[in-house]
């Protein structure tokens, strides 16, 4: 089907299927504003803390050790993640070198998605576990880039002892694990395994309103007259990124990495398309809530233009992932 | 070889995985030596915002019935209503001056582990009958348990109750039947879709914080007050909660005619099993926070709840165990 017929047979069905995805994820990001602006304590690391320690480990052992274990699937999100992070990196040199020079940015918003808050929870929205496990792949990849090259940017050196302190890693190996290799569990302890199995799938599910309520709690702390500041970051963050996300699966096409021929394997092909839906739609997020510090008077601790950043890339989200979802059903389920 | 037979690996099935919540919550709190978590912070938004999503989500989506309304809530009514001179005597017994020490014997801890455990035992109807019989519980809580803690009532505290409101919104929902816009309709499935996902996280944000809470307590010093208190409510509370439901059968507001529909005794098996489930809880963690909002025994109320809770891993099951073969 061709761009044209595709616009010209959009149906309100499918643009209420995007608005199904994004607004609620929408509303729960503005409850967070409210809970961070009425929060008295100002303690913007207990939803963190509570999230990264407890529900997002769970979440991905849950999510990943019923997804089949495919090396290919993760070398190409892999690789996605770290090109798309080193090309806006670039990018942001180019464009923002000066502002930087000044200190007036240390770029992390604009090289940094929400690569789990916004975008596990829409993940698993728009595509279910196939869907979550992949963003998932992109999140631990993302992790690994922020603690090598965010770490350089902002700090000089490489954090990697920070990085080993990741609770979520560990789950994500052994929900890896438990996906590829069978192993031989005493009929006596399947059922404690089972067990255990639904005490975690329960918490897990625990993370996906709190990765966004934890998103939109420093948000309401921004001045909103500073958003215009923040313009240039947000836009090479959420135009910048989605654009080149739409020529990296254009190249990974052309080699052949991912196939676009439907043949008999119809599973596989939208398997293939939900790859390729996530990496995009991964670059698409706005910047990362990590970037934000708040201190004990609820003020933003990063540069002004950085909270800048991070407030005009959720606002502007609002509209580029809209259409990012639109172009994303046109050219890669549809082409 | 299975370690469990098949009715035993149901009880243990629905209160296995709340207890191992509740043990990542304990193990958070207990690395968490510089106390970074700010516990008013998660309470006020599970308080706030996921309880009554969770509320709402539940009871907007199946039918309300008055007289299961009627039941549920007049048991726990009655059962609170049991509890309060037995509560005043094991604090005699003990030598507690304060109040504030008889809160966590007299209400169940209804809104932690009972809602996991009703809907891992007993689906979607379980968990909107037990957040039936938990409002009743925390207005209860909110208004005659502040007086007995303050000497005084507070309506104000009373109607700022949020789950309140989500209650009555889930009713009028759950019973209204208008014909509304098409647009209008599908904005409510879309509010409702955000809704429904922190509901989601109710229930297991409730149970760490649970778990979290109890890590702060030290009960060696108090053990010798809190066991009679913590046995009064987990033991003397599920057999009262038995005599409740046989004189329900006898009164005829339970059903148990054998020639009924298959589905409508379940519905009633399944009212019985949630009252008799939420009276074997230990005493709830507001119970405590009352205890210390208003400066009464709050160590006390801590080591109550702590050796409940403990102590629930072992009889909550038991109790069940006894449920089914009620419901059988």
């Amino acid at each position: 089907m061709t761009l044209q017929a595709y616009l010209a047979s959009v149906s309100s069905l499918e643009i209420l299927m995007w608005l199904r995805g994004i607004i609620p994820v929408v509303l729960i990001v503005v409850v967070g504003v409210v809970i961070g602006r009425w929060d008295q304590s100002r303690n913007q690391r207990t939803l963190d803390k509570l999230t990264q320690q407890i529900f997002l480990p769970c979440l991905i052992f849950s999510s990943l050790h019923r997804h089949p274990f495919d090396l290919k699937e993760i070398a190409q999100i892999g690789t996605a993640a770290t090109l798309l992070t080193v090309g806006i990196t670039l990018l942001s040199f180019l464009l923002m070198g000066a502002a930087r020079k000044q200190q007036e940015t240390n770029f992390l918003p604009t090289i940094f998605m929400s690569s789990a808050s916004l975008l596990l929870p829409l993940a698993f929205i728009l595509f279910g576990n196939q869907g979550l496990a992949k963003a998932i792949y992109f999140y631990l990849f993302m992790l690994l880039l922020t603690h090598t090259l965010g770490s350089f940017l902002t700090e000089g050196k490489v954090t990697w002892r920070q990085f080993l302190k990741i609770p979520s890693l560990y789950t994500a190996l052994l929900g890896m694990v438990c996906a590829a290799v069978t192993l031989p569990i005493p009929a006596a302890f399947e059922e404690l395994a089972w067990l255990s199995e639904k005490g975690i799938d329960l918490t897990g599910l625990g993370a996906l309103p709190l990765l966004i309520i934890s998103f939109g709690y420093p948000l309401g702390r921004i001045p909103l007259a500073d958003v215009l500041k923040g313009v240039p970051g947000a836009l090479i963050r959420i135009v910048g990124a989605p654009v080149f996300a739409f020529m990296l699966i254009y190249l990974y096409r052309q080699s052949g990495w991912l196939n676009f021929e439907k043949g008999y394997d119809i599973l596989g092909f939208i398997d293939q398309r939900t790859t390729e839906a996530i990496i995009v739609i991964s670059a698409a997020m706005p910047s990362s809530h990590h970037t934000l510090r708040l201190d004990a008077s609820g003020n933003p601790t990063v540069s002004q233009r950085d909270a800048a950043t991070v407030l005009a890339s959720t606002l502007g989200a609002m509209v580029t992932l809209c259409v990012v979802f639109f172009f994303t059903a046109a050219f890669i389920f549809f082409d | 070889m299975t370690i469990f037979s098949p009715e035993l690996f149901l009880i243990v099935r629905a209160v296995l995985p709340s207890f191992t919540i509740a043990l990542l919550g304990f193990i958070l709190g207990k690395l968490d030596t510089n106390r970074e978590l700010n516990q008013k912070t998660i309470s006020n938004v599970i308080y706030y915002f996921f309880t009554p999503c969770l509320v709402f989500s539940s009871l907007h989506r199946r039918s309300f019935d008055l007289q299961e309304f009627a039941v549920i809530g007049g048991a726990a009514v009655l059962l609170i209503a049991a509890m309060i001179p037995l509560a005043f005597y094991v604090k005699r017994r003990v030598k507690v001056a304060e109040n504030g020490y008889c809160l966590p014997i007299i209400f169940m801890n209804t809104g932690n582990i009972s809602l996991a455990i009703a809907l891992l035992l007993f689906g979607n109807d379980g968990l909107s009958k037990s957040i039936l019989f938990h409002t009743v519980n925390i207005m209860l809580l909110y208004s005659f348990g502040v007086f007995l803690v303050s000497g005084r009532t507070d309506m104000r505290q009373f109607l700022k109750i949020p789950a309140l409101y989500a209650t009555v919104l889930g009713i009028i929902v759950s019973t209204t039947t208008f014909s509304a816009p098409v647009v209008a309709t599908q904005a409510f499935n879309i509010l409702n879709r955000g809704i429904d996902m922190i509901a989601l996280g109710t229930i297991p944000l409730l149970i760490v914080n649970l778990g979290y809470s109890i890590s702060e307590t030290k009960i060696t010093n108090t053990l010798k007050v809190g066991i009679p208190g913590a046995s009064m409510r987990i033991i003397v509370g599920p057999l009262l909660a038995f005599g409740l439901v046989f004189s329900f059968r006898a009164l005829g507001w339970i059903p148990v005619d054998p020639s009924m529909d298959p589905l409508v005794a379940l519905g009633h098996r399944t009212t019985e099993g949630i009252i008799i489930l939420n009276a074997a809880m230990p005493g709830p963690i507001m119970a405590y926070l009352l205890n210390v909002k208003f400066e009464s025994c709050p160590e006390k109320a801590a080591a109550m709840l702590s050796i409940g809770t403990l102590a629930g891993i072992i009889t909550i099951p038991i109790v069940l165990n006894f449920v089914t073969l009620l419901i059988r």
